[in-house]
């Protein structure tokens, strides 16, 4: 009798088809969005988050490796975009291009360093690497310091589609996020995707079958790097600033609670976690500095009474993959 | 400057994070700190004094990961 664990539900197939019918049905109700009368800006915003958290996802939901710098990447991408498309005059996807580039490279930068620690000190590399750059942006002239870039145009993408409506504006970003989560998706059900599970669980077993763990998880790190700074580009046209919240400690934290409140290791949960964060401060927006603390008391409930998370939870209850 | 006490605790974690001793040695982490390193660099170049204990962090972390005095388990 073979014995049902969470590592053995469900089979691999049934699990990419419950997955493919759970986008599908999200994918239809984002593109509705705009004829319910919902706010766009907080879905907009919701969904630059939610591909944020599917980046960080990747990283330690697959990967194992908990990145406490990865407001890094987000803000690091705003100011890029935002100073090419403010001050050189850039089209908005050359300054989308410039934004996820940067990214990139600051991701292959900050990996060769970080990657040679495991753990909590691979954590707190990449946390004093972000604060790091906080203080960098915080003098350096172009991002204007405590100021921030604002009043960014917003442009023609293409030349053709006008990102000043709203509307266009809204399947622009809608687009992007199905892009980048379609990319992680399929990481995560690749080849390098499994090494990278393998890497997860057993790391000196990996080694022993001979893959080079290092190369593995620096190619993880940089890809969640660079879509982490893609949704920090997508962030510019929304916000129309680039300030040093984005860069912020808290803002790697805001991460962590989205992927732990939605759940850890799963394909929708960051979606998810990303869309409850975002409400929340919005919504309650009316009780001030209160909102962090009504957040704290969230993260420790879900800490401690479902601890897979909202989207964990209800995978495990109903034996699916989502 | 509001980051400032932020900084100097995670220079201290950063350099006794293991040690049962750490709360004895935070007076010499305050002088290893901010006597040579950080008033030093105020001194020559300003702009990196923020950034420095930082950047010394991360060496630390790279060197000898369980701090100055920590021990390996």
């Amino acid at each position: 009798m073979t014995v049902m664990t969470d590592d053995t539900i469900p089979a691999p197939r049934r699990a990419i088809s419950d997955e493919m019918i759970a986008f599908v049905i999200i994918t239809a109700l984002l593109l509705i969005v705009p004829l319910t009368g919902l706010y766009p800006f907080f879905v907009m915003q919701a969904l630059c988050f939610a591909l944020l958290a599917c980046a960080f996802n990747l990283l330690i939901g697959y990967g194992g490796l908990l990145s406490f710098g990865h407001a890094m990447f987000l803000g690091t991408a705003g100011y890029f975009t935002a100073h090419a498309l403010k001050v050189w005059g850039l089209s908005p996807e050359l300054g989308i291009f410039m934004g996820t580039a940067g990214a990139a490279i600051l991701g292959v930068i900050t990996g060769l360093v970080a990657i040679r620690r495991q753990g909590i000190y691979f954590a707190m590399i990449t946390l004093a690497l972000s604060q790091l750059l906080y203080f960098i942006y915080l003098q350096t002239p172009f991002t204007h310091g405590e100021d921030g870039i604002q009043g960014i145009p917003q442009g023609y993408l293409f030349g053709i589609f006008n990102l000043a409506k709203p509307t266009t504006l809204y399947y622009v970003i809608l687009a992007g996020f199905l892009c980048g989560f379609l990319i992680i998706y399929r990481a995560i059900n690749s080849p390098f995707g499994e090494v990278l599970k393998a890497i997860r669980e057993n790391e000196p077993r990996a080694i022993s079958l001979g893959y080079k763990t290092d190369q593995y998880k620096l190619l993880a790190y940089i890809l969640s790097g660079t879509l982490a700074g893609f949704a920090g580009s997508l962030k510019v046209f929304v916000a129309q600033n680039a300030s040093l919240t984005d860069v912020h400690w808290s803002m790697s934290g805001e991460i962590v609670l989205m992927t732990l409140v939605g759940g850890l290791g799963t394909v929708f949960g960051p979606v998810v976690g990303a869309f409850v964060i975002i409400a929340m401060q919005q919504y309650l927006a009316g009780f001030g500095q209160w909102v962090t603390v009504i957040q704290g008391a969230i993260f420790l409930i879900c800490v401690l009474t479902f601890r897979r998370g909202v989207i964990g939870e209800i995978a495990h209850f109903f034996r699916r993959s989502l | 400057m509001p980051g400032r006490p932020r900084q100097m605790s995670a220079t201290m974690l950063t350099m006794f994070p293991d040690s049962p001793a750490a709360t004895h040695l935070f007076a010499a982490a305050c002088i290893i700190h901010h006597v040579p390193l950080r008033l030093l660099t105020k001194y020559f170049y300003p702009e990196a004094s923020n950034t420095v204990v930082f950047v010394l962090m991360v060496l630390v972390l790279l060197v000898k990961p369980s701090g100055l005095t920590g021990r390996t388990t």
